[in-house]
């Protein structure tokens, strides 16, 4: 192979499976916080803003994920 | 009209649409640089104005504006704008004095609130339909434009500076060939207007105000003792001083001690990483976000123009204003975790 596929095929790669641990994580962070708003629907507020506050820390390290894809394909020659 | 009827109705037009659309408005996927490209012949004192630069500048305009026209003719009973605009506020200060305490959220939340509306407008900026056909022709360069040397400079410097590389993903020649309106062949479009949210270096300059301000935030509330939390020393200190009680410890209560006050300490390193991990996060969240939805909306485009585009439009202004939302939300928790002092925590 030569090596700009290999550059496609590694910037593909590393965002795809970058972001199955983050969209897991996001998932159980919303049910978490799905339930308690069920449970406890005066304390939405609290809990939604901690939610986000949750799935931004999850989605950070899919953004790592995107930044090792960028460099591979822009940086990296 | 029934059910059916409106039904009916609404798959022809949706159907009339995609013909229309494939047959009249096809057009084929343009580069996408990742660096703001620079407007021809601007530059201010040897720096280029970039085209994201620019859009800045109207989009703080846009904010003034807004701020004149809402605060014009103040009424104690609000109405239209002033309405509007009192509400939003109103809500945001709510939510900064319930995360971080009256004595600090007026401190926090000038600095919150300014990143929120202006984060807000200048990812919506970004969505106006049309906006992105003004602009100027220029020859493609697979390359960037000054050759090696900045091709090198590009590979030292993660974040692309402007003026610097235009760095297009290289194109099949037929695509190259197939110039946008108004230009020769051979040519590509450079918009004078691209949202500041699409350049990292505008992210990258709010990334460094949060954790910064952030830092002083600190500093205010703990004093010089705030830097305490990234060189834990003390429990380390603590296994040479007798116990509370007032014995002395022995050799392996000594060791005890030392061993958890070296955790603690390496604990404290690991806080003075995530510092800087913040700056990353925060600046590339933006970034990525709202770069890979107007990447998104112009492959759908592309793909089937018209029809597929207006409901992503639609979460592109969702995702723009939670876009803005999590970075309000995240600068303010911040700032209240450095403004919390650790030595209440233990009590």
């Amino acid at each position: 192979m030569d090596p700009q596929t290999m550059k496609l095929l590694a910037a593909g790669l590393a965002i795809g499976l970058g972001a199955i641990g983050p969209g897991i994580g996001i998932g159980i962070l919303a049910l978490g916080a799905l339930q308690a708003i069920g449970r406890n629907p005066e304390a939405s507020g609290q809990v939604q803003t901690n939610m986000f506050i949750g799935i931004a820390f999850a989605e950070a390290i899919a953004i790592y994920a995107l930044v090792v894809a960028l460099i591979l394909l822009f940086v990296v020659k | 009209m029934s059910r059916r009827k409106k039904i009916i109705v609404g798959l022809v037009v949706v159907l009339a649409l995609l013909v229309l659309g494939s047959l009249f408005l096809r057009f084929q996927l343009p580069p996408v640089p990742i660096a703001a490209e620079p407007l021809p012949g601007l530059t201010i004192a040897g720096v280029p104005i970039t085209n994201s630069l620019l859009t800045m500048l109207v989009v703080d305009v846009i904010l003034v504006v807004l701020a004149v026209l809402a605060t014009r003719r103040m009424q104690l009973v609000p109405s239209g704008l002033q309405n509007l605009v009192e509400w939003v506020v109103e809500k945001l200060y709510g939510l900064t004095e319930s995360m971080a305490g009256k004595k600090w959220a007026p401190r926090f939340f000038v600095i919150v609130a300014t990143i929120f509306f202006y984060v807000l407008v200048s990812n919506w900026f970004g969505l106006l339909p049309g906006l992105a056909a003004f602009g100027f022709c220029e020859a493609h360069l697979e390359q960037p434009h000054g050759g090696e040397a900045i091709e090198g400079h590009a590979q030292t410097q993660l974040v692309p500076v402007p003026g610097g590389a235009r760095l297009a993903a290289p194109l099949p020649a037929a695509e190259v060939a197939n110039p946008p309106l108004g230009c020769r062949p051979g040519e590509v479009l450079v918009p004078i207007f691209r949202s500041p949210s699409t350049d990292l270096n505008n992210n990258l300059a709010l990334a460094l105000i949060s954790v910064v301000m952030s830092q002083v935030f600190g500093v205010m509330a703990l004093g010089p003792g705030y830097f305490g939390k990234f060189f834990n020393v003390k429990g380390m200190l603590q296994a040479f001083r007798p116990a509370p009680t007032g014995e002395r410890r022995g050799c392996g209560g000594a060791l005890a001690v030392f061993a958890f006050g070296a955790i603690q300490f390496f604990v404290g390193i690991l806080e003075a990483i995530s510092e800087f991990a913040k700056i990353i996060s925060f600046s590339f969240r933006l970034f990525g976000n709202i770069f890979a939805g107007e990447v998104m909306l112009l492959v759908l485009a592309s793909l089937v123009p018209l029809v597929l585009t207006l409901p992503f439009l639609g979460l592109e202004v969702f995702v723009g204003l939670i876009q803005a939302f999590v970075f309000f939300i995240l600068t303010l928790a911040f700032f209240t975790l450095a403004t919390a002092s650790h030595a209440q925590e233990h009590k």
